[in-house]
């Protein structure tokens, strides 16, 4: 029996990684059945994270007044620089007559379960193709970019986060709109590649989604560039291991849906403007209808 | 009914702790593999204190319930538990399991290996090294906190009797 098991094992894992249908299909209904369970499972859990928070807070709270301190002379001297170029920008735009960009519509959704093996970052939702979410969709929290959706069962999705090995995602680097492509490794910090040797990049430097490939859209917050290390690497604004509420933004790729659904805003659906979208979308608690 | 008490206990147990497991308990990188442990340090103690009340089919369905939720490759968990499972009936059959201490050094050890097999399969999947420090992390960390997940079960358990100690079929799959 132990040996038919493990060779069912082995074999439903040699199935999932050709993607098979049935695998999919089975994972998307044993999934719809357990996201209830899960979902009513995190409301307990919620002062044990609550109390792992505030351990983990305190104990980062001495560096982070540092580091507020800092950011704050800098946002002093910003503040002025910044007034100034608005309103550049604003006569810039009314000369160019430059076409405002649409809305994003959004929906937001808990997260009911995170990965656990070696090498999947990924987490679940409690929102799925039932509210409009399709595979391929961006995700973001309240402080940046999450990742995107990979599987949409009718009440349940699977969120790739931007730390997985296999995520790849077209980004812009600093002032100088340098482009490059940040990929997972399943480290915290995604590495930063094809990187031009000679690009204008510093420590520090934001970095935002590009756009390219039509996968996420244009100017999405992700993080900040950390040099030093052997290659470029980001720190992601998103607390990837932490988070309670995803948006999953309704951002119809050029490219199609993966699973060749067509990909209509959701009934309910909130509407995120692009700007807010830009600041890593909305992250309150409550839900879409 | 009392036949069928503690099997009931069994799965229960091992059900609760698959749902903790696949919880988002925001803990940091370096120990998110500690929560996918928690129903094999259940089924270990099951396992050890009694094989029979721990069917195969059970230590499989942890395994795929666990993978199913969490979103990771089906298979992956039900092959470590499984490959845990056979480590503690070997484990349990040896002079070594006879006190808790023993039995609990017996629980790094395998969980060691569980870790290699982890960083193995990970390895195959992707044909990428895996990361090999969290998953050696998870296992000290829970080999640590088994006292603290073994005692409650101890508790429903009630003690052990002559049946269910040494007798000839201990450690022996059914």
């Amino acid at each position: 029996m132990l040996a038919i098991l493990v060779v069912v094992s082995a074999g439903l894992m040699a199935l999932d990684r050709l993607n098979h249908p049935v695998v999919r299909d089975i994972r998307w209904r044993v999934s719809d059945w357990l996201t209830p369970v899960l979902a009513a499972a995190v409301e307990p859990l919620q002062p044990v994270r609550w109390a792992l928070r505030k351990f983990a807070d305190l104990s980062a709270m001495r560096a982070e007044l540092d580091r507020l301190r800092a950011d704050s002379r800098k946002l002093a001297a910003a503040e002025a620089q910044a007034a100034d170029l608005e309103r550049r920008l604003a006569e810039l735009s009314a000369l160019a007559r430059v076409v405002p960009d649409h809305a994003l519509p959004f929906v937001s959704a808990r997260v009911v379960a995170t990965s656990s093996g070696v090498f999947v970052r990924s987490l679940s939702i409690d929102a799925g193709r039932d509210h409009a979410v399709r595979s391929g969709y961006p995700v973001v929290s309240g402080s940046g970019l999450v990742g995107r959706i990979v599987d949409a069962a009718p009440a349940s999705a699977r969120v790739l986060l931007l730390t997985d090995l296999t995520s790849r995602v077209p980004v812009i680097v600093g002032k100088a709109a340098v482009r490059a492509i940040m990929s997972g490794d399943n480290s915290r910090q995604p590495r930063l590649e094809f990187v031009a040797s000679d690009a204008r990049i510093a420590d520090g430097d934001e970095i935002v989604t590009s756009g390219v490939g039509g996968v996420y859209p244009r100017g999405l917050h992700v993080g900040r560039l950390v040099l030093g290390a052997r290659v470029p690497r980001v720190t992601l604004h998103a607390a990837l291991d932490d988070l309670d509420f995803v948006s999953v933004l309704m951002h119809a790729t050029p490219l199609g849906d993966l699973d060749n659904d067509t990909a209509p805003a959701a009934n309910g659906a909130g509407v995120a403007p692009r700007a807010l979208a830009g600041k890593g979308g909305h992250s309150g608690p409550e839900r879409a209808p | 009914m009392r036949h069928l008490r503690l099997p009931l206990v069994t799965a229960l147990s091992v059900l609760f702790a698959t749902v903790l497991a696949a919880l988002p308990w925001g803990l940091p990188a370096e120990l998110r593999q500690v929560p996918p442990l928690l129903p094999f340090l259940v089924l270990h103690y099951w396992t050890m204190r009694d094989a029979r009340l721990m069917p195969e089919i059970l230590v499989f369905a942890a395994g795929i319930a666990l993978d199913i939720a969490t979103g990771g490759p089906a298979g992956y968990w039900s092959l470590i538990y499984l490959a845990g499972y056979a480590l503690t009936l070997g484990a349990s059959m040896t002079v070594l399991a006879s006190d808790a201490l023993s039995r609990w050094l017996l629980l790094g050890v395998t969980l060691l290996a569980l870790s290699l097999v982890e960083i193995a399969l990970a390895t195959i999947y992707f044909a990428t090294a895996a990361n090999w420090s969290t998953p050696l992390v998870a296992a000290l960390v829970a080999t640590m906190i088994y006292p603290l997940v073994a005692a409650p079960l101890r508790v429903f358990a009630g003690p052990r009797t002559a049946a269910t100690a040494r007798d000839p079929s201990w450690g022996r799959a059914t």
